[in-house]
């Protein structure tokens, strides 16, 4: 189970990795294209400029994921910090499920938004169907949920490891 | 229903993810008014309908490869070599380059972490005293958060933008308010820095190399400003353009031309860039959905009534909001209370006849205090992490900065012209 874990952890990141460096670089070189071509071409690609709103809107949640892989997630940490190390334990895993909880709640709803689009046909990029590009916004909330019940699960073994007196 | 909310408060205290209690909120607010959830998703794929936010993720990715490279290093020189002729020149070369830093780094922190171990060891090496040292490398890495392209300002625009108050709200024109604010910041500490160390005796040596060589060392990173800045108020640009062309240009250079920056080391800064970017992104996807419940149910509205029955003219106003965000800095982190608070407050700003631009001053300017004030101003801890100092030693060490600091907020607040002459309003 350990190692499993471990496995998909390394997984994971180097997908999180690829996705990240590829969709900002694509980024980049689209818009200052867009910029050259506009200027001396008299226009741009026509979809480039929808086309780089939706990486930004992947870059965002791919990035979002990566931050509570790394524990990183805009916090404030008033309380937690003036905490003793076993209170400051407790309040970590009560927040993570919170947060987990939250999170799967938003991938399920946000994944009912993406199936609706897919039934009502919605395109983009002219004639792309638009769920495909939504469906980040559900994988993300879903990825985001499964890091905190990982979280979750660590501090429980680490709760339960420590009140098991040493022999 | 208050009660949860006070569940949600502690949760946000006890350190749960900003942007989960904003989701959370969102969806009980809608689940209270009988609206589909999935209306979330809605909001979040907003996100998508704003080209202007290209320009979080390229200018971070720039300000992160500038503080991996040796631009710091060379900024420093370069500063030395212009200033060093100054009584205290050192500290003046600390305040002017973390402000050029943080302009486009946008005060994450990065500026301690990339100039302050330059910059300290330097300052005690040419004998400034301790606490003089840290107060300063410490306010300065907030400094520069008026100046163009910082993110914050940029945020700033794309929030209001969203909010509609009937007047308009362009990222260029918040580039040029900030202006002379966020001078007057500058030359403020400045002259404290100066006034401080005025018995010090001229620094014989403190120059390494001459003007020259290290404008020649610089020439590559000098342009950037004009670019950001030249390019955009020549209408050749838009900001998310100028963006763009400041990330390629930062790229060839550090990675291409300079080679500081190995190829193997990019996906890592890369990664390091867009987690920040994907943190306050998430959060400004969540909270569109949270204002959006906001609007529909009228709270700017109810708000403004309430203010409008206990504040009754325009300074006053002005006097609350200076104290309400000064409270509001020192907890929440600057791009947070930049997506949950303005819609609210700006409607009412307006009411009190507070140019949107203005208030985004004055916005930043505070937070930007929230940055250095005790118990949990981000910039202390960052400092204390670094320099492996207590907390309670940059307390004390920043106080005189914090005072300077505060005078600046005032005056900008209460002399709008500051702000708004450049900009002709």
């Amino acid at each position: 189970m350990k190692r499993l874990l471990e496995t998909l952890d390394r997984v994971g990141r180097g997908v999180e990795n690829l996705l990240i460096c590829s969709l900002l670089l694509t980024m980049v070189s689209l818009a200052v294209w867009q910029i050259v071509a506009r200027n001396l071409l008299g226009s741009g690609l026509l979809w480039a400029d929808e086309f780089l709103k939706i990486l930004l809107l992947w870059l965002g949640m791919v990035g979002a994921v990566a931050a509570s892989r790394e524990g990183k997630q805009i916090q404030i940490d008033v309380l937690s910090r003036l905490l003793p190390d076993r209170f400051k334990v407790m309040s970590e895993l009560v927040t993570s499920l919170f947060t987990a909880a939250v999170c799967s709640l938003c991938a399920w709803h946000a994944s009912r938004f993406v199936l609706m689009e897919r039934e009502f046909g919605s395109t983009v990029l002219g004639s792309a169907p638009a769920w495909v590009f939504e469906a980040v916004i559900p994988v993300a909330f879903g990825l985001i949920a499964y890091r905190y019940i990982v979280a979750s699960g660590r501090l429980l073994l680490g709760l339960f490891r420590e009140e098991t007196p040493c022999p | 229903m208050p009660l949860i909310g006070l569940g949600l408060l502690l949760l946000a205290l006890f350190g749960a993810p900003l942007f989960a209690i904003i989701a959370a909120s969102a969806l009980l607010g809608y689940w209270h008014a009988n609206i589909d959830l999935a209306a979330l998703a809605v909001e979040v794929y907003r996100l998508a309908e704003m080209p202007v936010l290209l320009a979080i993720p390229l200018f971070t990715l720039a300000g992160y490869l500038l503080g991996e490279s040796g631009a710091p290093k060379r900024l420093v020189s370069l500063s030395q070599a212009l200033f060093g002729w100054l009584p205290g020149s050192l500290a003046a070369v600390a305040l002017i380059t973390c402000a050029f830093f943080t302009a486009f780094t946008g005060a994450s922190g990065v500026t301690i972490i990339a100039l302050g171990a330059l910059l300290y060891p330097a300052l005690q090496q040419a004998g400034y005293d301790e606490d003089f040292n840290l107060g300063l490398i410490t306010t300065s890495g907030s400094l520069g958060l008026l100046f163009a392209p910082s993110l914050p300002l940029i945020l700033y625009g794309i929030v209001a933008q969203q909010t509609d108050v009937g007047k308009l709200v362009s990222i260029d024109q918040l580039f040029i308010a900030g202006i002379l604010p966020g001078s007057l910041m500058l030359v403020l500490l400045l002259g404290y820095c100066l006034w401080h160390n005025r018995h010090r005796v001229r620094q014989q040596q403190t120059r390494k190399v001459g003007p020259g060589r290290a404008l020649r060392e610089a020439a590559w990173e000098l342009p950037l400003p004009f670019i950001v800045l030249g390019g955009i108020y020549s209408g050749y640009f838009a900001v998310s353009e100028a963006a763009a062309v400041t990330a390629l240009y930062v790229l060839v250079v550090e990675v291409g031309i300079l080679r500081e920056i190995k190829l193997h080391q990019l996906p890592v800064i890369i990664r390091q860039s867009m987690v920040m970017v994907g943190g306050i992104l998430i959060i400004l996807g969540v909270s569109l959905a949270s204002t959006n419940y906001l609007i529909d149910a009228g709270v700017p509205e109810r708000l403004f009534v309430w203010v409008q029955e206990h504040v009754s003219s325009r300074l006053t106003f002005l006097i609350w909001l200076n104290i309400f965000l000064l409270l509001l800095g020192a907890l929440l982190d600057i791009f947070s209370a930049l997506v949950l608070v303005v819609p609210l407050i700006l409607p009412v700003a307006v009411g009190f006849n507070v140019d949107p631009l203005h208030l985004g001053i004055i916005f930043l300017a505070n937070m930007q205090i929230g940055y250095l004030t005790p118990p949990i101003g981000l910039n202390l801890f960052i400092a204390s992490y670094r320099f492996e100092k207590p907390i309670l030693t940059l307390y004390r060490a920043t106080l005189p900065f914090l005072l300077i600091l505060l005078l600046c907020v005032l005056i900008i607040t209460y002399w709008p012209w500051l702000s708004l002459g450049l900009v002709g309003r």
